[in-house]
């Protein structure tokens, strides 16, 4: 289990922190951003006073300056919720050892939380294929990191992928807003995931898609003649690569743009991981582009 | 089409190896699990009928590559011959004009050297399991080897030894004898090489057959004409050889008339003219120019010491064709030209009323005393004296109106039958036969003994005429041959015979006359006044008058003398034509009766020996045979083993070989488009020059599709390459 949580990707990621970049909801006070102004530590703004406001939020400097009358509103800091989306279909089946998709996304996973809740904030798995098939209820307790590892070590590729379906059903299940961090080589129909996307970004979570694929899946490096047996789908081919690779990589190429424009749209982070570089670099650099961006 | 080597064929099979590859490398694969399929049945959908079309374009391209590959091996041909070999072995038949032209100069070399050379490398470039066939071509052609055709090593050997002929030219032989060559050969790749300066004269003599016969070669093989010797050689030669005075006899000096002919296209100047008998005594003259088509005739003498066959060498300067510079001649010397003179009128009260009596003054022109020196010693009987024995030592006989026989009875005042018997033995041996008419000539009664029984008339006589003095016939010099014995009375002072007054002749029927038969002279109102017949060895000359003045005024002119001697002459030098010959005549000897079963060789100009082994029979008479004489010079027959030779040489008989100069008359050459349009087919024309590289085969390399087939695989290997390339599927 400890296996998952390689400690040169666990420094790096502490180092940075995973911070709520959007509103969230907390049940303490903790480090991110309350949606609720009220007696925040934190000033964000000043509005016009309208009858019924509360004066003990005037702001007399500004009276004194301007004879104008404004409210000062503030962010109230909480702790936010992690949820961990793991796609465990049999097309995270591909790839040899550490570049075998489901091994890397379950790295990520086990970091994922392991730095929510080291931060004292929530984190909670759910392991899925074409239906939920796993779930740790989000906690920040530490303990609750071993039983997502334990779950992540048990957890063996099969069915097919449908995502869709369990991110609109995941927003509706979950109504207090959070992070929600979808870890799938996302092979399935993009249209419905995008509006699955959108449902649970209407829904007030922030949403980062880790859009795990192995070289192969990115390259088509193959050479001579291949059969290629669907692992989802019943479906086998007899070709040389060699002659379909210019198409392959147009379609490929395509359906990233396609999936990268739609997260782009709902504002959703998209991260492609290519599980031949190394997760500390990737993830590393995720979170330090993260950072930056809340400080802007 | 043919294939040169079609075991390569089987190389097409490789088309099949791309196929076969296609087939081999689809059963051939690795599984591989894969998750994202719909993107691979997106790229397969979209790609799936370029792909074919592709793969389709590039097995096509590579099996038609390797099929056309294989051809080129096979090397297509498109000689389309029957045979039964295969391969690209050739059957060649090379013609090497050996006419004495051909012995032209040719910068620095003959043109026959350049044939050798060009032939040489003819044989050099033939490809494996080739034939070769040598043929020396003039007017014959010789079969010269290799005996096994396929010896090209004797082939080479054979085209060195080629020696120049002094034969003139036709192609139409050599011509023949390559369509026979050519028909025996198995090769289906046939040539045929004639390798020559063209003489014009070779296309022309016989040039409907020669046209006939080369296309007939043409629809077999290809036809090669090598030309050899661009330049025109200035040429001067030794025409003839012509005597001046009378009988040749021992002890005089004798004039000739040299003959020499500039046969070239430039003035020949500064020229150098000798004659000397048997190698000897050379007496020379000059001569400063000569222009183009022009004869001279140039008088020197020779020195007669003994009696015999003699050899006169008449000879110019050298020029760029030396064959013909060189003339010889056979003469016989004699000490006394012996002639029997039968006297059909004789009269010894008054002698001067006999026939022969200004007969026998015009044979011995010097005063009595002188008569039993005199190199014409005639001996004079009546006709009822002769009797053959008497012939047997003379040189010729001479009937003076003697009366024939009417039967086969002798009669007195007539010539005995068995005389008369004789007589056309004696001709026929070589002898000379000098028949003058008269009164006691009677028309049929001659024509029966001596026309139609003997054969020695020129014509039959049908009958006499009768002519006024007032209006006498006179002999018309005009009318003679100037070919003839006679061509000297064309000309003053001897063309005075014109005024001879003949009053009455024989009328000779020439209607019905022989082939060898000929009227040298004719009288003005175109009767014969004098005709010869060739009899065998010998000749009869035939005068329609008589010799004395009954009949005509002749005897007692100017002329007759000269006449009298210019026809012994020419009777007794009638037996020379057997010992001069031209170049490809065969010599022909009568060896005496008693040579019974000796043994004959004969030694030509080179001095090579050939055994002629003993006479053989014809007739009755014995007779040696030699035909190789393509060489001029002078031949020998001698006895066989060599027996030690007298002072004199008298063993030896001569024969003179000349250059047959018909082929210097005219040493024009066609050019290549002149001999095209003759042909009327096309024929590959190459020049035999100081650059042989023509010869290498070439135009046989040229029949092969082997190099545009093997320029298509580059383009089709260039074409799969860039396919390939753009397919994403190389090699």
């Amino acid at each position: 289990m400890a296996a998952y949580l390689k400690p040169d990707v666990i420094a790096r990621a502490e180092a940075l922190g995973l911070r709520a970049r959007t509103i969230v909801e907390g049940m303490r006070v903790g480090d991110h951003k309350s949606p609720y102004h009220g007696f925040s530590v934190e000033f964000i703004q000043h509005r016009e006073y309208v009858p019924g406001d509360d004066i003990r939020h005037l702001d007399w400097k500004v009276y004194g300056r301007s004879d104008r009358y404004v409210i000062k509103q503030f962010e109230q800091e909480t702790n936010f919720v992690g949820h961990i989306l793991l796609d465990a279909s049999r097309s995270m089946l591909y790839g040899e050892g550490d570049l075998n998709k489901l091994e890397y996304a379950k790295l990520l996973a086990a970091t994922l939380s392991y730095v929510i809740i080291q931060q004292r904030d929530s984190a909670g798995l759910y392991v899925f294929d074409s239906a939920w098939r796993r779930q740790v209820p989000p906690g920040s307790q530490p303990g609750l990191i071993q039983e997502i590892l334990k779950t992540l070590e048990s957890t063996e590729p099969r069915e097919k992928t449908s995502i869709a379906p369990l991110l609109h059903e995941l927003a509706e299940r979950v109504r207090r807003r959070g992070l929600v961090f979808l870890v799938s080589d996302c092979f399935d129909e993009v249209p419905p995931i995008l509006d699955g996307l959108q449902h649970l970004r209407f829904q007030g979570h922030e949403v980062v898609i880790f859009h795990v694929l192995h070289p192969d899946e990115i390259g088509f490096p193959f050479d001579g003649m291949v059969k290629f047996e669907g692992v989802e789908l019943p479906e086998h081919l007899l070709t040389r690569p060699r002659l379909i690779r210019p198409s392959y990589l147009r379609n490929l190429e395509a359906y990233l743009k396609q999936l990268q424009a739609g997260c782009e749209a709902n504002r959703c982070d998209y991260v492609l991981l290519d599980t031949s570089r190394p997760l500390g670099e990737t993830l590393t650099a995720y979170l330090a582009r993260r950072l930056r961006i809340r400080r802007i | 089409m043919s294939f040169l080597a079609p075991l390569m064929l089987w190389g097409v099979l490789a088309a099949s190896v791309p196929v076969i590859i296609h087939f081999f490398f689809r059963s051939r694969y690795r599984r591989v699990p894969w998750a994202a399929m719909k993107f691979l049945l997106a790229s397969i959908e979209q790609v799936s009928r370029r792909i074919k079309f592709q793969e389709l374009l590039l097995l096509i391209t590579r099996a038609t590559l390797l099929a056309l590959l294989a051809l080129a091996l096979a090397r297509l041909s498109s000689t389309a011959r029957k045979g039964t070999v295969e391969g690209d072995a050739v059957d060649a038949v090379l013609a090497i004009d050996v006419s004495y032209s051909m012995g032209a100069r040719d910068g620095a070399v003959t043109r026959l050297d350049r044939a050798r050379a060009a032939a040489l490398a003819v044989i050099d470039h033939l490809p494996p399991h080739s034939t070769v066939q040598v043929v020396a071509a003039a007017d014959r052609a010789i079969l010269l080897g290799p005996a096994a055709a396929s010896n090209l090593e004797a082939a080479r050997e054979t085209v060195r030894s080629l020696e120049l002929s002094h034969l003139a030219t036709d192609f139409l032989p050599a011509a023949v004898e390559a369509g026979r060559l050519l028909d025996r050969g198995h090769s289906p790749n046939k040539e045929f090489y004639l390798f020559s300066d063209m003489h014009r004269p070779g296309w022309e003599r016989q040039a409907s057959a020669l046209n006939a016969k080369l296309a007939e070669i043409g629809r077999k093989a290809s036809v090669y004409l090598a030309r050899c010797g661009t330049r025109e050689p200035r040429n001067v030669s030794v025409a003839g050889i012509a005597p001046q005075s009378g009988i040749p006899h021992s002890g005089e000096r004798a004039g000739f008339a040299v003959l020499v002919r500039n046969s070239g296209t430039e003035p020949a100047r500064d020229l150098t003219v000798s004659l000397e008998v048997d190698g000897q005594g050379k007496e020379t003259q000059a001569i400063l120019a000569l222009a183009p088509g022009e004869t001279q005739a140039v008088t020197l003498t020779a020195r007669l010491q003994k009696a015999g066959l003699r050899v006169l060498t008449a000879a110019v300067t050298s020029d760029e064709l030396e064959a013909d510079n060189r003339f010889h001649q056979v003469i016989r010397v004699r000490d006394q030209a012996r002639a029997l003179v039968v006297d059909g009128a004789p009269n010894e009260l008054k002698p001067e009323l006999s026939a022969t009596f200004y007969l026998l003054h015009s044979l011995r022109p010097v005063p009595e005393s002188a008569w039993g020196s005199y190199h014409i010693q005639p001996r004079t009987v009546a006709s009822g004296d002769a009797f053959p024995a008497l012939l047997g030592e003379m040189d010729l006989c001479i009937l003076a109106n003697a009366a024939l026989p009417e039967s086969a009875d002798a009669a007195p005042g007539m010539l005995p039958p068995e005389f008369v018997d004789r007589l056309e033995g004696f001709v026929r041996e070589g002898h000379g036969l000098l028949i003058f008419c008269g009164s006691r000539v009677l028309p049929e009664i001659a024509s029966r003994a001596l026309y139609d029984g003997r054969g020695l008339l020129p014509f039959r006589m049908s009958g006499l005429e009768n002519y006024p003095a007032s209006t006498p016939l006179r002999p018309d010099p005009l009318t003679i041959d100037p070919k003839s014995f006679l061509a000297s009375f064309r000309e003053e002072p001897l063309s005075r015979i014109g005024q001879t007054s003949v009053q009455q002749i024989a009328v000779l029927d020439e209607a019905r006359g022989p082939r060898e038969s000929r009227v040298v002279l004719r009288y003005a109102n175109g009767k014969a006044a004098v005709a010869t017949r060739r009899v065998g060895a010998g000749q009869v000359i035939l005068i329609t008058t008589s010799p004395d003045p009954r009949w005509t005024d002749w005897p007692l002119r100017h002329t007759y003398l000269p006449f009298v001697h210019v026809a012994m002459s020419q009777l007794l030098s009638g037996e020379m034509e057997t010992h001069n010959r031209i170049a490809g005549d065969s010599l022909r000897w009568h060896p005496p009766a008693l040579a019974g079963s000796k043994v004959y060789a004969v030694l030509d100009p080179s001095g090579k020996r050939t055994r002629l082994g003993v006479p053989e029979r014809v007739e009755g008479r014995p007779v040696l045979t030699h035909g190789e004489t393509s060489r001029a010079g002078v031949y020998r027959i001698l006895p066989d083993p060599p027996q030690p030779p007298r002072e004199d040489g008298a063993q030896d008989i001569l024969f003179a070989v000349a250059p047959n100069l018909a082929e210097s008359e005219n040493l024009e050459v066609l050019a290549d488009r002149n001999i095209d349009e003759r042909l009327g087919f096309p024929v590959h024309h190459l020049t035999a020059g100081d650059d042989l590289s023509a010869f290498g085969g070439a135009e046989r390399l040229r029949r092969e599709w082997t190099l545009w087939l093997l320029l298509v695989v580059l383009l089709l290997v260039l074409f799969e390459t860039v396919l390939a390339w753009y397919c994403g599927r190389g090699w």
